[in-house]
């Protein structure tokens, strides 16, 4: 079968055509607004926040996806939450008239399981249960996966989340924006020893995060008086700080969850420091547990990891009523 | 009117005291340099209007609704508009569904981005942080 992947959630509009076959998937095309519309409306400026611009640039992508005659789609998948409502409402409106106009099955998706679901599009295999530590700009979340379609909430981010203290971190240094990129790259020329800088909440006991107080500690370190530390090496010492928090947490996870299999999600997965340090410290401390991460090209939010999870529910016969399927921009997966 | 938030003992009681002053229909313009206590008002805040949720930031999310089970206000609007680059992306949230309207109370950090479309009576609540001392100013 072939399913259209719709994701509005936040800035990207995206959309994506993915083809199953036997379980297996083959992303075939997959386009975001700002690739299609970047050097024609724009003049190579895209709204960093798109929010009502969603609706104006989804149906240009949509135009260069599928061929209004023969749309040769068989089910819709759309990310219902959470996110911003503005931005939501449009994906999820178009999402529902396609599938009223085709007669195709709906499937309103949670964006998080989204992000678990990127792991699938590399086709691994996964034995439950399973751990998935989901951390992006807006979300920092370790969750237990008893089987498919089936998600408990171990922990969450307190204050921000950690692609956030990666952000800001980039700001009181003045990086660029995005700042993930920024610090990251800046790191590798630095000594994660080098500055002194808390590991907030690692010993609480429980799967909680806080990365507010490390951005504060930050920008201590870089306005206190005498010898400034060279911007390398604070970039090194803040991932370090931010990846030991999670890759230590995500270990008590697993085990406490029994876990058989841990995943890795969202917009900070692509940081090389955390893949590497989290897949030596599984086959460490749990040689047992299989390690599996997302293609570096599905940790953004994109409309093919979408697909995977929408598959998956159609899979399980949850289906969304294309006249009744409302977004949702505070739906908690697994609470 | 300065007032002394360098414990979070000191940031909860103003935020009581605010959250006491509060009649629905305020918009709170929360400005300040990077950790001088913004979320950490509006995590206060909502405790003291009894929100139930968990109050983080909504930096990279924009913005985020809290129901709360206060006689007058029913909801708590939080927006944070560090990554706006106008005003226009601003409107373009939809803030004209939360600004002003009597049963809302909506809080916007990094409100000094936006300040051209706030409606009139808005409060300005200043954070400071400077060594280890913090302040916040109401206006």
């Amino acid at each position: 079968m072939r399913i259209l992947g719709i994701e509005t959630s936040c800035d990207e509009t995206s959309l994506a055509l993915v083809r199953v076959e036997r379980g297996r998937f083959v992303v075939e095309k997959m386009l975001t607004a700002s690739q299609v519309l970047i050097h024609k409306k724009y003049g190579g400026v895209v709204p960093e926040v798109a929010a009502r611009e969603h609706a104006e640039t989804i149906f240009p992508v949509l135009a260069k996806m599928v061929n209004p005659k023969r749309p040769n789609v068989d089910a819709i998948a759309v990310t219902a939450g959470p996110g911003l409502i503005t931005s939501l409402r449009v994906g999820v409106d178009v999402g529902r008239t396609l599938a009223w106009l085709w007669k195709k099955p709906l499937v309103g998706v949670n964006h998080i399981e989204g992000h678990i679901a990127s792991n699938w599009l590399t086709n691994p295999r996964v034995a439950f249960p399973a751990v998935a530590l989901i951390v992006s700009g807006g979300h920092t979340e370790l969750l237990r996966i008893k089987k498919l379609g089936q998600y408990e909430l171990m922990g969450a981010t307190r204050d921000d989340a950690a692609g956030e203290a990666f952000d800001k971190t980039a700001q009181l240094l003045g990086l660029d924006y995005p700042g993930g990129p920024a610090v990251s790259k800046l790191a590798q020329k630095g000594n994660p020893r080098a500055v002194k800088l808390p590991r907030p909440m690692i010993a609480s006991g429980d799967f909680d995060f806080s990365f507010s107080g490390l951005k504060t500690a930050v920008r201590s370190v870089i306005e206190a008086k005498g010898k400034k530390p060279k911007p390398a090496d604070v970039c090194a010492s803040f991932e370090e700080a931010v990846c030991e928090v999670l890759v230590t947490k995500t270990i008590a996870a697993a085990k406490k969850a029994r876990a058989k299999t841990a995943l890795l999600g969202g917009g900070v997965a692509a940081n090389r420091r955390l893949r590497t340090l989290l897949a030596a410290a599984i086959k460490k401390e749990l040689p047992k547990v299989r390690y599996v991460e997302p293609d570096l090209a599905w940790t953004s939010d994109n409309a093919a990891m979408i697909v995977a999870a929408g598959y998956f529910a159609l899979q399980g016969k949850r289906r969304s009523d294309p006249l009744m399927l409302a977004p949702d921009a505070g739906w908690e997966l697994g609470r | 009117m300065t007032q002394d938030i360098s414990t979070l003992a000191k940031l909860d009681v103003f935020a009581k005291r605010m959250a006491g002053e509060l009649r629905g229909g305020e918009v709170l313009a929360l400005e300040g340099p990077l950790g001088a206590g913004k979320t950490a008002f509006v995590q206060r805040l909502a405790k003291h209007l009894g929100v139930a949720e968990k109050i983080t930031s909504p930096t990279f999310t924009l913005m985020h609704v809290h129901a709360a089970p206060h006689p007058r206000i029913h909801q708590l609007v939080h927006f944070d508009a560090y990554r706006l680059k106008s005003d226009a992306e601003f409107t373009g949230l939809g803030v004209a569904d939360y600004l002003g309207k009597e049963n809302m109370v909506v809080a916007i950090e990094w409100a000094d981005k936006v300040t051209r479309v706030l409606p009139k009576g808005t409060r300005r609540l200043v954070f400071n942080h400077t060594g280890k001392k913090r302040t916040v100013t109401a206006t």
